[in-house]
């Protein structure tokens, strides 16, 4: 049993909401031939780009929402749920934004480790669903070196876009 | 043709739409506008536009267009870097309910500075700016994807031998 679970190939879900989040994960993903495994797993919140996203592999929809709006959130939490308890990726790698911070924190308390790269739209301090992911994230990636250094635990690799 | 969207980001931006299509319509824009108006609700009545439309076709559009016009996303941002195209953004502010936070704000003076973009902080600014798109070469960008990838990468090796 213990050698089978170690043979499973690694289970990557990849994410990010419609927009420059989408847009710097596709270009991440670009770049991507030396990861373990392909993403087996595409999650964004906009119908629009399924189909788009579709051609890679399976893709979840959970909708757009952002703090000012309580209704929507509760509705992409939920789907959040759903999916973690589904699917029971073992990474998610995701560019943000709120959204995927939710489907980062039902992953992470089903076993997921978590790589957040905050947006290159956060110029002089961290996104706020980044600021929380980074309190559970295994391994978080800033775009701009000065936040890196302001920042514990706040990596700075390089800027996907 | 210009181009003018306002991103997919669910909170409207009804701001640049206005001053868009009033600037339009006194003919103070020298081309034609078509615009993607996302979930902004005024409606333009001196130019074409769609609420909105397909990735493909969106792609389509903002190739075709000679210049653009946008919120300061990155998206939009990094789309007309990569083809080259000249664009102007006016950033989406806290205190109008156009974000939920002044990041844009941020974006747009960081990538004008770095000579990226066009940035118009009013709707004054904002006809000047369009009217100079004809004239303006976007500066190049340095992106490092790869090593931020290679970086991820040696994090997932890591998990996979760690199982």
């Amino acid at each position: 049993m213990r050698k089978r679970k170690k043979h499973r190939p690694l289970r990557i879900c990849v994410g990010a909401s419609a927009g420059g989040h989408m847009n710097q994960l596709l270009k991440l993903l670009e770049a991507s031939e030396s990861w373990p495994e392909k993403p087996y797993l595409y999650v964004t919140t906009l119908e629009a780009l399924a189909a788009k996203i579709a051609e890679k592999g399976q893709v979840y929809v959970i909708g757009e929402c952002n703090r000012r709006q309580p209704v929507n959130a509760i509705r992409v939490l939920a789907r959040c749920f759903k999916i973690a308890v589904r699917e029971r990726p073992d990474v998610i790698v995701t560019t943000g934004s709120l959204p995927l911070a939710m489907l980062c924190f039902w992953a992470a308390l089903f076993g997921a480790r978590i790589v957040w790269i905050d947006s290159i739209a956060n110029v002089e301090r961290l996104s706020m669903s980044g600021a929380f992911v980074r309190t559970f994230a295994d391994l978080f990636l800033t775009q701009w070196p000065e936040l890196a250094r302001r920042y514990k635990n706040v990596e700075y690799a390089g800027a996907i876009v | 043709m210009i181009f003018l969207t306002v991103g997919t980001y669910p909170l409207q931006f009804n701001r640049l739409i206005k001053a868009v299509d009033a600037a339009v319509g006194c003919n103070l824009i020298d081309a034609e506008v078509f615009a993607q108006t996302g979930l902004s609700d005024f409606r333009p009545e001196h130019m074409n536009f769609v609420e909105l439309m397909d990735k493909a076709e969106f792609d389509c559009c903002f190739e075709e267009a000679s210049g653009i016009v946008s919120h300061a996303g990155m998206g939009t941002i990094t789309m007309a870097l990569d083809l080259g195209k000249p664009l102007v953004v006016m950033p989406r502010l806290k205190r109008l309910n156009e974000h939920v936070n002044d990041h844009q704000l941020a974006t747009a003076r960081k990538f004008e500075a770095l000579g990226h973009v066009m940035a118009a902080y009013d709707e004054t600014q904002l006809v000047h700016r369009i009217n100079a798109l004809g004239a303006f070469r976007p500066a190049k960008r340095n992106t490092q994807a790869q090593a931020v990838s290679d970086r991820i990468s040696k994090f997932l090796n890591q998990v996979q031998k760690n199982r």
